[in-house]
C-alpha cells in the first residue's frame, strides 16, 4: 500500500508504546501551556527523524517556504493589482509540492515503466537507484495546498507563528496514516486548547480502540491475506480466492481505521479534536455513500480542491461525471504509484458514475440488496488494490468468478486460514458489516455508556502490549554443540 | 485534579515494562531466542541513515522487561484459546499434543509445484553415485542417509491447518521421498533409509521419534548407525563388529532433555512433558583403540549431530566429525567448532582422507544448498584429495 514510506516506530510497535508515547506524553503535560506546542512539534520531529532523518530538512524547509508564502499570499491577496501575483505564486508552491510528491512517490514508478519500454525494445535498461518514499508525504503535500489555497481563497488566515504551521504539517499521531488536516480545522486548535483528564481518559480508550482493530485484527486477518495474495495463480482456487479477498477487506479497514483511531485518541491527549475518518463504511447501500464513509478527510479533499475546481457539476451532467471519473482515478494514484492503485480508482470511478446516470433506478433496489451488491463492487475493488499487477489482478479475477486456475483445494487449508484469522476475520465481519437493516444488533450506541468499559480499556492495552512484545519474540531453535 | 483509575491502569501498563527492566525484576526465560541486541552508538551516519533508529529499537526491544512474561502469557493464551502456536513459531503444536517444527510441517503440506524438480533430484543423486562410486574404488564410503520429517512418523497428528486432501501418496512423499529411494536404486548407490527403519513398525513410534521433540530419538540414531555399519562393511568388504540396541533403565529425565526442545522454544506455561522417564540406550563395550577404526565425516543438519554422537558412543570408528550445513566443522569427540569456508584449504584439510562419509538427506530440505555445495566441491577436489589413510585428526 502506498501510504508510507519507511516506518520505523509505528503506534503498533513496543517502543512507541513503552517509551515514545509515556515519554512524550509527561514531557508534554509537564510543559507549561504557552510552549505545548514547541514540545508538540519537538517530539514530532523526533518521530518523523526516526523514519525518515533525511527528508526532515526538506520538510523543516518546505515548511519554512509555505509559512512565508502564505503570508504572502494573503497580503497580495488584499490588493487588486496584487492578485495576479497571488496566483502566480500560489501556482508555483502547489507545482513545488507537488513536484515533491512525484519525486518521492512517482519517480520509481515512471522510471521502471522506461525501463521496462526500454527492454521491450531491446535497449539496455539505465541505471536507477531507488528512492524511499518518505513517512506520509502524500497526507503531508495535501495538507500544505490545501493551507495555500485556503489562504489564498480568503477561507483561513495564514499561521501566526512558524511553530504552529510546522506542527500542522508535522504533527505525530497523523504522520503514517493521516486523516489529512484541514489549517481551517486545527487553526483554533493550535493557538489555544487543553488538556483535560477526561480528554485525556477518551484520548487513552480511542486510541486502545484503534490498537486493538490493528493488532488483534487488521494483523490476525492479514495472515490469511497475505498467504493467499502470495499464492501463485495455478494455486488459486475460487474458494481460496474469496476468503482471500474478503480476509484484505477486513485486514485494510482495521488497519486504516485502526490507525485513524489512533491518531484522533493521540490527538485528545493532545487536547486535539480531529475530524473523524472513518464511519462503519461496510454498511453502505451505494457506492457514494461507501466514498462519504471511508477515508472522509481525503474524499473531502478531493472534492473540495480538485473536484470542484474542475467545474464539479457546474458544467454539465456530462462535465460533472467526467469530473467524478478523473476524481477517483486521480485518488487511486494518489494511494499509490502502480498501475493497479489507478485501476483501483478507475473502477471506483466507473461505478461511482454508473450509480449517478441510474439514481432513479437504484432507489428502487431494497436496502439489503443495495448493501450486497455495494459490498461486492468493494471488496472486487480490493483486488485491484492488494494485487502486485494487473496480470495478478486479472489472474485473482477470474479465480474468484469461476476460473480458477486450481482444482486442486476442495477444503480450505489451514495453512492459509490459521485459526487466529478465522476468529478474526469471523469478529470483523461481526463488527464492520452489520448493516443498518438489523437495528437489534446494533450495540455500539448502548456500549458507549457502560461504566465497565472503564476497565475494559486498560485491559485490551494490555493485551495488545502482551500480543505485541510477544509477537516479536519468535524463537529460532538452534543448534547447542 | 483528580486522576481516573483507569488512566493510572494505563500508565501502569505503559510503564510497565520500563520499570521491570530499571527493577531489574526477573522474568520468564525464553528459551531458543537470539541474545539480546546491543545498544548502538551514536553516530552522525547511523543517525542519518536511520540504522541507529533500527539498531535502537532491535535493542530496545530485546532488552524490555517482562518480554518473557509477555511472550509465555500470548503462547500460553494461544494454545489454550486457539488450540495453536503463532503461525510462525518454530514449534508448532499439532493434535494429540505431538509437536513438530514448522520445517517438517511445510514440508509435508508442499504442493507438487512446490517442490524439487525431478530435474534437480536427479542432477543430485547422479553426482552421488557417480561420488560413491570413484570414492569406493579408493577405499572411501560415500554413504546418503534418508532422515525423514516429523510428518512422516506422525502423519495424522499434524496440525488440522496443514492437512491437505491430498491423498496418498501426498506430494512431498511422491516427489521426494519416494523419487530419491528410486533414484538411489536406479543408480545403484547403496544408501541407508532412516525413514524406513523409523516407521517399520518394528518399534513404538514414540520410541524412535518423541512426540514434543525436534529431532529423532537415541535409539533410532542406534538402529541408523547400526545400518551405516552394515553398509560400510558390505561395500568396502571391512571388517567392524555389530552391536547391538539394547534399551535398559528407564532414566528420569526433565525439560533439559533433548527429546523436549521442542517444547522449551513453545515458551508457554502449563505444557506436560510427554513423558517424565527415558530408557536409556546401552552400547556394548568395543575396543575402540583399535587403529583400524575408520574415521568418519557427517555432513548435514543437526540430525547428524545426534547420529555422529552414537558413532562415538558405540566406540567402533575413529575420529568422527561434523561437517554442519557445511558451514561449520566439529570433532564431535570434543574438539572446538570452526568455521568453514568452502574452496579454501581448511576446508580440504576437514573433509579430505575419511573412511566414511555421512551425507544427509532429509527430506525437508533436499537437496540443499549445502548437500549440493559439499558434493560439487568433493568432486572438484577428487583429483587432489589423498586416499583414506586413517586419518587419525583431521580439524583444521
Amino acid at each position: 500500500m502506498g501510504y508510507t514510506g519507511t516506518v520505523r516506530m509505528p503506534f503498533s510497535s513496543v517502543l512507541f508504546l513503552h517509551a515514545f508515547l509515556p515519554a512524550f506524553a509527561l514531557a508534554y503535560w509537564l510543559t507549561p501551556k504557552r510552549f505545548g506546542n514547541y514540545m508538540a512539534l519537538l517530539g514530532s520531529l523526533l518521530f518523523y527523524a526516526w523514519g525518515a532523518p533525511r527528508f526532515l530538512p526538506v520538510l523543516v524547509a518546505f515548511s519554512v517556504a509555505d509559512y512565508w508564502i502564505g503570508h504572502a499570499l494573503a497580503r497580495w491577496q488584499l490588493e487588486e493589482r496584487t492578485q495576479a501575483r497571488a496566483r502566480w505564486c500560489l501556482g508555483l508552491a502547489v507545482t513545488g509540492h507537488l513536484l515533491m510528491l512525484g519525486y518521492f512517490k512517482y519517480a520509481n514508478f515512471f522510471a521502471g515503466e522506461l525501463n521496462a519500454w526500454r527492454s521491450a525494445l531491446g535497449a539496455s535498461p539505465f541505471a536507477w537507484e531507488q528512492i524511499v518514499l518518505p513517512i506520509g508525504i502524500s497526507f503531508i503535500t495535501f495538507e500544505a495546498i490545501s493551507y495555500l489555497v485556503d489562504v489564498h481563497r480568503g477561507d483561513a488566515k495564514p499561521a501566526q507563528r512558524w511553530v504552529d504551521y510546522a506542527l500542522f504539517l508535522t504533527l505525530f499521531p497523523h504522520a503514517i496514516s493521516g486523516p489529512i488536516f484541514r489549517w481551517k480545522d486545527l487553526d483554533g486548535q493550535l493557538s489555544a486548547r487543553s488538556a483535560t483528564m477526561a480528554g485525556i481518559q477518551q484520548g487513552c480508550e480511542r486510541f486502545t480502540m484503534g490498537l486493538a482493530k490493528k493488532v488483534l485484527l487488521a494483523d490476525s486477518v492479514a495472515l490469511c491475506a497475505d498467504a493467499v495474495f502470495k499464492l501463485p495463480h495455478e494455486q488459486l482456487a475460487f474458494g481460496t480466492a474469496w476468503i482471500g479477498v474478503c480476509a484484505y477487506a477486513l485486514q485494510i479497514y482495521f488497519d486504516f481505521s485502526g490507525y485513524s483511531d489512533m491518531a484522533i485518541g493521540l490527538g485528545a491527549m493532545m487536547g486535539f479534536t480531529f475530524k473523524e475518518n472513518f464511519r462503519q463504511p461496510y454498511i453502505s447501500e451505494t457506492l457514494t455513500e461507501f466514498w462519504q464513509r471511508w477515508h472522509i478527510s481525503l474524499s473531502s479533499w478531493l472534492r473540495d480542491y480538485l473536484y470542484i475546481p474542475l467545474g464539479g457539476n457546474r458544467s454539465g451532467e456530462r462535465r460533472a461525471l467526467l469530473n467524478i471519473f478523473v476524481v477517483f482515478a486521480a485518488s487511486g494514484l494518489w494511494h499509490g504509484a502502480a498501475w493497479t492503485f489507478l485501476a483501483w480508482g478507475a473502477f471506483h470511478g466507473f461505478f461511482v458514475v454508473m450509480e449517478r446516470m441510474f439514481s432513479e433506478a437504484r432507489k428502487r433496489v431494497a436496502a439489503w440488496a443495495g448493501h450486497l451488491f455495494t459490498m461486492l463492487l468493494v471488496v472486487v475493488g480490493w483486488v485491484f488494490f492488494r494485487a502486485e499487477s494487473l496480470r495478478h489482478a486479472w489472474s485473482f479475477l477470474r479465480a474468484m468468478f469461476g476460473r480458477p486456475a486450481s482444482q486442486e483445494l476442495t477444503t480450505l487449508p489451514g495453512v492459509l486460514f490459521p485459526s487466529i484469522a478465522c476468529v478474526a476475520m469471523v469478529l470483523g465481519i461481526g463488527i464492520t458489516m452489520v448493516p443498518r437493516w438489523v437495528p437489534a444488533l446494533r450495540v455500539q450506541g448502548a456500549l458507549s455508556s457502560a461504566r465497565w468499559l472503564q476497565f475494559v480499556y486498560p485491559l485490551l492495552f494490555a493485551l495488545c502490549s502482551i500480543h505485541l512484545i510477544g509477537a516479536g519474540t519468535t524463537p529460532l531453535i538452534y543448534f547447542k554443540f | 485534579m483528580q486522576i481516573p483509575f483507569s488512566l493510572s491502569l494505563f500508565s501502569l501498563v505503559a510503564l510497565a515494562p520500563l520499570l521491570a527492566t530499571w527493577a531489574h525484576v526477573e522474568d520468564e526465560r525464553l528459551w531458543g531466542s537470539l541474545k539480546n541486541a546491543e545498544w548502538p552508538a551514536i553516530r552522525w551516519s547511523a543517525l542519518r541513515s536511520g540504522e541507529f533508529a533500527e539498531q535502537y529499537t532491535d535493542a530496545f526491544e530485546s532488552h524490555l522487561g517482562l518480554r518473557g512474561w509477555a511472550t509465555y502469557a500470548d503462547n500460553t493464551a494461544r494454545r489454550k484459546l486457539l488450540g495453536a502456536s503463532k503461525p510462525s513459531a518454530d514449534a508448532q503444536l499439532g493434535e494429540e499434543g505431538v509437536l513438530y517444527h514448522l520445517d517438517d510441517l511445510v514440508h509435508f503440506s508442499k504442493r507438487r509445484a512446490q517442490l524439487p524438480s525431478t530435474e534437480d533430484i536427479a542432477s543430485t543423486l547422479d553426482t552421488l553415485a557417480s561420488l560413491q562410486r570413484r570414492m569406493a574404488s579408493r577405499g572411501q564410503a560415500l554413504i546418503p542417509v534418508l532422515v525423514p520429517g516429523k510428518g512422516s512418523l506422525y502423519p495424522s497428528q499434524v496440525p488440522r491447518g496443514y492437512q491437505f486432501p491430498f491423498g496418498d501418496p501426498r506430494p512431498s512423499d511422491e516427489a521426494v521421498y519416494h523419487a530419491i529411494v528410486a533414484g538411489l536404486q536406479a543408480r545403484d548407490v547403496r544408501y541407508v533409509d532412516g525413514r524406513a527403519i523409523l516407521t517399520s513398525g518394528v518399534y513404538p513410534v514414540e520410541q524412535m521419534w518423541g512426540r514434543q521433540a525436534r529431532h529423532w530419538s537415541h535409539y533410532s540414531v542406534c538402529l541408523v548407525m547400526r545400518e551405516v555399519r552394515a553398509t560400510y562393511t558390505h561395500m568396502l568388504h571391512a571388517s567392524l563388529p555389530d552391536y547391538p540396541c539394547t534399551l535398559r533403565n528407564q532414566k528420569r529425565v526433565d525439560l533439559m532433555h533433548e527429546d523436549y526442545d521442542l517444547v522449551r522454544i513453545s515458551n508457554a506455561w502449563d505444557v506436560e512433558l510427554s513423558s517424565p522417564t527415558e530408557p536409556e540406550v546401552a552400547y556394548p563395550a568395543v575396543n575402540s583403540k583399535s587403529n583400524s577404526a575408520p574415521s568418519m565425516l557427517l555432513v548435514g543438519t543437526s540430525f547428524f549431530n545426534s547420529l555422529g554422537r552414537t558413532a562415538v558412543e558405540s566406540q567402533l570408528f575413529g575420529p568422527v566429525d561434523l561437517n554442519y550445513y557445511n558451514k561449520q566443522f566439529l570433532n564431535l569427540k570434543g574438539g572446538a567448532d570452526v568455521p568453514l569456508r568452502l574452496h579454501t584449504d581448511s576446508w580440504r584439510a576437514a573433509t579430505q582422507g575419511k573412511n566414511i562419509y555421512l551425507v544427509d538427506l532429509y527430506e525437508a530440505y533436499f537437496p540443499g544448498t549445502y548437500l549440493k555445495e559439499f558434493l560439487k566441491e568433493l568432486d572438484d577436489d577428487m583429483g587432489a584429495a589423498p586416499s583414506a589413510a586413517l586419518v587419525t585428526s583431521a580439524a583444521p
